[in-house]
């Protein structure tokens, strides 16, 4: 295991929730976004509501969890370093 | 205590520090924007929806509640581009044309197919009956609005238009609650302000006097409409007697302190003090709480989902009277719940779809609409 490995290894996740946020935005963005969840016609389409549900659950979660997550694995890494040191 | 349990705590409270600081302002960046009536943001939400009213026809509605959601969507564009008319004079000649054909689409036979499907009757064809057709007062509000600030209105649009506030102003002056119905036994104060607001703008367009029947709706707004515990406008009545038919209800009263600031400023002040006063708010995000103290009940058509209390619509509908009587903090606070889950990408909100965004450009531009 390299060490930039084991430096990155904590933020991989929240990077990925990131990443699979932007993904699920631009996807709902770029098919859906002019109907919305809720139609003037009142059609509900599932795989647009599916997909708009999707990503503001992502969006709730890279606001909330992914910013404390990150915060609180920089301080651990930095207690981490800081207990090594001789 | 080890050293490494008071590392984890240490990381627990700044992870919750950010959050709790970093959430709202990232929420909050766009709100003094909206308050202060930024022309980029408003100019990028105005070119959506002219955007839509350019969009081919949508397809007929098929029930209620999608004629009226068409017939929302087409009235609130007309708002919000005509109270961006007169916030802003130098976009008057452009954007005027549309706030006419948004209104015009808000008026079209189909769009109220809803209503003439629960009568029995098309309310254009019935307007010497005593029937109160009301929910086609939010398209005589649009064309209302559109006459004010389009000098080039059709004139036999605006002849219907005439006839249609001449029978709403009969109809209300003879009602003793200051009610009207919107569908067989079913009258809505929040409908019925639509009803004065249409009136009230007809006035302002016309030069027509309607201050009587003005004066007698506001009157039975306070003796009647509102519920005097909790500030809130009863969500359905009785038309001929007044009894409540639902509980005092924010997302009524939201929209209704909207519609009243067409007509009169004292008593969407009011509304708007009652439903401010149900604001919950948790770090820095305000909702609306749906029911009165003492009520409850599920979300509905006209609430959206009400979770742990608080209501979509309600607090949607907030903005209005928040930013028009200049309720800033509650504004700001409202504003950051919209922000996180109305999905704010390309100057639109990308959940609500045409009707959030057309809700959305006439609350948050709310203000240059109020009665002098």
């Amino acid at each position: 295991m390299t060490r930039a490995w084991r430096e990155l290894r904590p933020f991989v996740l929240p990077a990925c929730v990131l990443a699979v946020y932007a993904i699920v935005r631009v996807v709902y963005l770029a098919s859906c976004a002019d109907d919305g969840v809720l139609t003037p016609s009142g059609g509900l389409d599932r795989a647009a509501a599916l997909l708009g549900v999707a990503a503001l659950a992502l969006r709730i979660v890279s606001l909330t969890v992914v910013p404390a997550l990150v915060v609180y694995r920089l301080v651990m890494r930095v207690h981490a370093r800081r207990a090594s040191r001789p | 205590m080890s050293r490494n349990w008071l590392a984890r705590l240490v990381a627990c409270g700044l992870a919750l520090a950010v959050v709790a600081l970093g959430l709202p302002w990232w929420c909050g960046r766009d709100a003094d924007g909206w308050y202060d009536g930024d022309a980029d943001a408003q100019r990028a939400l105005a070119e959506q929806m002219i955007a839509f009213e350019n969009a081919q026809a949508q397809a007929p509605p098929a029930d209620r509640f999608a004629g009226e959601w068409a017939l929302v969507t087409h009235q609130m564009t007309a708002l919000g581009l005509a109270q961006l008319c007169l916030a802003h004079p130098s976009w008057r000649a452009e954007l005027a044309p549309y706030v006419t054909r948004a209104a015009a689409n808000s008026f079209r036979p189909e769009m109220r197919g809803f209503g003439t499907r629960a009568w029995g009757e098309d309310a254009m064809a019935s307007l010497g009956s005593a029937h109160g057709h009301a929910y086609l007062a939010y398209a005589a509000l649009a064309l209302g609005m559109a006459r004010l600030v389009d000098p080039q209105f059709p004139p036999d649009l605006a002849k219907q238009h005439d006839a249609l506030i001449a029978a709403y102003e009969r109809r209300l002056l003879a009602s003793p609650t200051g009610l009207i119905e919107t569908y067989p036994g079913e009258a809505f104060p929040t409908d019925v302000a639509a009803v004065a607001a249409a009136i009230a703008v007809h006035g302002r367009a016309t030069g027509v006097s309607h201050a009587a029947v003005l004066a007698h709706w506001a009157e039975r707004v306070r003796a009647v409409q509102i519920d005097r515990a909790s500030g809130l406008v009863i969500q359905r009545m009785d038309a001929a007697t007044g009894a409540p038919h639902d509980a005092p209800r924010g997302s009524g009263t939201g929209l209704a302190a909207y519609f009243a600031g067409f007509a009169d400023r004292e008593v969407a002040r009011q509304l708007a003090d009652g439903v401010l006063a149900h604001e919950s708010t948790r770090l820095g995000f305000g909702a609306i709480r749906e029911y009165g103290d003492g009520h409850t009940g599920p979300g509905d058509v006209d609430s959206g989902p009400v979770v742990l209390g608080v209501s979509v619509s309600a607090t949607g509908f907030a903005l209005a009277p928040a930013r028009a009587f200049r309720h800033e903090q509650a504004f700001r606070e409202l504003y950051r719940t919209v922000d996180l889950f109305g999905l704010p990408a390309g100057g639109r909100f990308a959940i609500g779809g045409p009707i959030g965004n057309a809700l959305l450009l006439a609350l948050l531009t709310s203000g240059p609409e109020l009665a002098p």
